[in-house]
């Protein structure tokens, strides 16, 4: 059982609340470089920061585990891709005390080496005890995904957008181009394909932008990249989920048992356990990672290029190898 | 004529301002038989637009043209239109909203076409806002105020609404509540209402909560360069009710970004109205003109647009003074504090209804605007050379346009802003 003391401390007073003014003034501890640059524009909105007791932030944007040491806790956003480059940056935390919290769906990546300095998180929607439901019930589905990572979920495409198929949906999706590699020849004609093929599963589809987008609590969402290799905690969803409005995928917080919540905003909370829950599907995947391609000494892993944070061209910047980003998302979509 | 933006604005009170200034307006035509039409324009209107609506103008002989939205900003068109030699000119009407000092360089920019081109007015909300206008105008003149109308269908109070509302918020016989409505932000000074309340708390003996309604947000105070990120100001607010005694913190309640119907259920349900709000963009606030429809009483801060209600509903509003320096602009705590004790009792919310009715509602509003077009044949001559100095804030230091060495505000904000400290009467 997690002790839910120790998280009231760690999260709130004034040693916490220094220590959280500390880490949002980045500049102090952590300066925004090329890499940071390269891969936030990339992830942009998502990867957008906002403030949390939990502290969230990218992996990428970590320069040393030393300077990691003055918190108790940081909340990683991470997906597959990050995280496991992390792993392979760092194989052991060294003289690290600090607590990382990583995606829970994510447990299965953490090594034997890390595994007593990680926490697991999820969000979900809790409201505050005074707010006043809503009586109005028209509801607006919310599809939000990135076209620059269709590959992603291309397939099964059907299966991931079943709670929506056959409706009418909004449609607010993201087309980012990687700095450094907009010369490439993008096929962009690609998208247009793409978003033809999914008109077929909806009755209707409304286009949306990010500007127009007000949210609320009539907004039920699906942000399909959050599956994703990129990033587990999109800026996005936390816009929509502070302003009332449904992940259609979280879980309800009556179901859930053995961890501690952190209210966010008065709509929702994340859920902190110290173990995972660990099934069959997930103990396969981590064989395969640890066992079979045996991270991170692997031959799959040891022609990864050095991160070199002092290059200035952003084309030569690359925290990963196009072979990475493939493993993960072969990982990824294992099921 | 009466021009508006197509797109609905994305701030909720312009919404409602913009709409009810359209039916005031469309009413004109009905009512006081004036001949009234509508064009819309949106923020990316082109000079196909502008000629359009130039034509229309010509064409059609229109006397005045309004202008009821703070989109788009009306400079780009009186460009294109004294580019047009017209033969036969409208007057202008422009209502000024709270961004009016934000929008001072786009001002600047058709300045002499104010002063010299075209025959114009300044409509403002308040008379505070009339005031700061004046202060960077070469004279008084052309310079009006009528309120930003309130729909008085909508918003009125109704006895069986509040029993219904004090049911579903679950208010015991002879409890108080107090209700704040519209953005919860640094900007409203929430964290000094939510104090100001636990101190009225330990000085009565009164049963009472304070409710919230609105969307949180994290604007930060752009005039001095603050920003803060996304969750900051919900974080601000679970530390503020933490440090309550336990007994107050239960009795401030949070209940959501409500719709309209449910708004206009709680102004029912509610004993009074509460705003200690000084932001510097307060130049009328239709959070309390639509409490005052409702019958409700308030207690606002003596700042900007809040000081003409006093003037409109002098039993129904007592004000608190406010504190204006280079690191902070509210009321006093104590004062704030005391402004609830004196809140009277046994009003009759109908009366106030009434009062508020005859001040700011649609055809109140309507027969003002009737006055102005009918009897009032003074201009606006220009803009002085504070004014200047103002525009020049913004356009060489658009992040901070007030932001003194210290980090604070600067002489020149305090000098400015000082005109919208305390009452009328």
């Amino acid at each position: 059982m997690t002790d839910v003391t120790k998280w009231q401390k760690w999260t709130h007073g004034n040693s916490a609340n220094e220590e959280t003014n500390i880490f949002n003034r980045k500049s102090m501890w952590c300066e925004v470089d090329r890499v940071d640059e390269k891969y936030g524009e990339f992830l942009r909105p998502h990867s957008t920061p906002y403030f949390s007791r939990l502290r969230p932030f990218f992996s990428y944007e970590i320069k040393s585990l030393d300077s990691l040491n003055q918190f108790t806790h940081v909340l990683l956003r991470d997906g597959l891709v990050f995280l496991l480059k992390f792993f392979q940056r760092f194989p052991d935390p060294g003289h690290l005390q600090t607590i990382l919290l990583c995606h829970k769906d994510l447990a299965w990546v953490v090594p034997e080496s890390w595994q007593g300095q990680f926490q697991y998180y999820e969000r979900v929607q809790q409201l505050d005890s005074h707010l006043v439901s809503s009586e109005n019930g028209v509801v607006k589905n919310l599809l939000i995904l990135d076209l620059h990572s269709l590959d992603e979920f291309r397939e099964n495409l059907e299966k991931k957008i079943l709670p929506f198929k056959g409706e009418k949906i909004e449609l607010l999706s993201f087309y980012n181009i990687m700095r450094g590699e907009d010369i490439d020849n993008y096929d962009r004609a690609e998208i247009l394909e793409f978003k033809e093929e999914l008109s077929k599963h909806f009755s209707s589809i409304e286009n949306i932008s990010w500007s127009e987008l007000q949210g609320g609590s009539h907004y039920h969402f699906l942000n399909l990249n959050e599956e994703g290799v990129f990033y587990r905690d999109s800026f996005v969803s936390h816009t929509l989920l502070s302003s009332g409005a449904k992940d259609i995928r979280a879980r309800k917080v009556e179901t859930l048992e053995g961890g501690d919540l952190v209210s966010v905003s008065p709509y929702h909370s994340f859920f902190i356990s110290d173990k995972a829950e660990e099934n069959n599907d997930s103990k396969a995947k981590r064989d395969q990672l640890f066992k079979i391609l045996k991270f991170p000494s692997g031959d799959m892993f040891l022609s990864e290029p050095q991160i070199d944070r002092a290059v200035e061209d952003y084309f030569k910047i690359n925290y990963y190898s196009e072979p990475f980003l493939k493993l993960c998302q072969y990982l990824n979509s294992l099921p | 004529m009466v021009i508006k933006k197509k797109e609905r604005s994305s701030w909720r009170s312009c919404q409602s301002i913009t709409s009810n200034l359209e039916v005031a307006y469309s009413n004109l035509g009905k009512v006081e038989n004036f001949e009234v039409s509508f064009f819309g324009l949106s923020e990316s209107s082109s000079f196909d637009d502008f000629h359009q609506l130039s034509q229309k103008i010509q064409n059609e002989e229109i006397s005045h043209v309004a202008w009821i939205d703070h989109y788009p900003h009306p400079g780009q068109f009186l460009r294109y239109l004294k580019s047009q030699n017209l033969t036969r000119k409208p007057t202008f009407l422009f209502h000024l909203f709270g961004d009016f000092v934000l929008h001072s360089p786009m001002w600047k920019g058709v300045a002499s076409a104010l002063a010299s081109d075209f025959k114009v007015k300044l409509i403002c909300a308040s008379y505070k806002q009339a005031e700061l206008v004046k202060s960077l105008s070469e004279g008084e003149e052309g310079i009006d105020v009528i309120p930003f109308p309130v729909d008085d269908s909508f918003f009125h109070y109704n006895a069986s609404l509040r029993e219904e509302g004090r049911a579903e918020l679950g208010v015991a016989p002879g409890e108080k509540v107090f209700l704040y409505t519209g953005r919860l932000s640094y900007q409203k000074n929430i964290i000094d209402l939510i104090k100001a309340f636990s101190l009225y708390l330990k000085l009565s003996n009164d049963k009472a909560r304070l409710c919230f309604t609105g969307p949180m947000d994290d604007l930060g105070i752009p005039y001095i360069g603050k920003e803060a990120l996304m969750g900051t100001f919900y974080f601000h607010w679970q530390e503020c009710l933490s440090s309550l005694p336990p007994e107050h913190q239960s009795l401030i309640h949070y209940l959501g970004n409500v719709e309209q119907e449910k708004l206009k259920l709680f102004y029912c349900a509610a004993d009074y109205y509460v705003s200690l709000s000084c932001h510097n963009d307060e130049d009328y606030g239709m959070s309390p003109a639509e409490a005052l429809m409702c019958g409700l009483p308030c207690l606002l801060s003596a700042w900007g647009g809040f000081s003409s209600f006093q003037k409109y509903c002098p039993k129904g509003v007592r004000l608190v003074d406010v504190e204006l320096n280079d690191s902070r602009q509210a009321p006093l705590l104590a004062k704030a504090a005391q402004g609830f004790l004196s809140l009277e009792n046994g009003l009759k919310r109908e009366d106030l209804a009434e009062r508020a009715k005859e001040e700011i509602s649609i055809p109140a509003v309507e027969k003002k605007i009737a006055k102005l077009l009918t009897e009032d044949e003074k201009y606006f001559s220009g803009f002085n050379a504070k004014f200047y100095k103002l525009s020049s804030q913004f356009i060489s230091n658009p992040t901070s346009p007030f932001r003194s060495a210290k980090g604070g505000y600067n002489h020149f904000y305090l000098e400015l802003y000082e005109l919208y400290c305390g009452g009328l009467l």
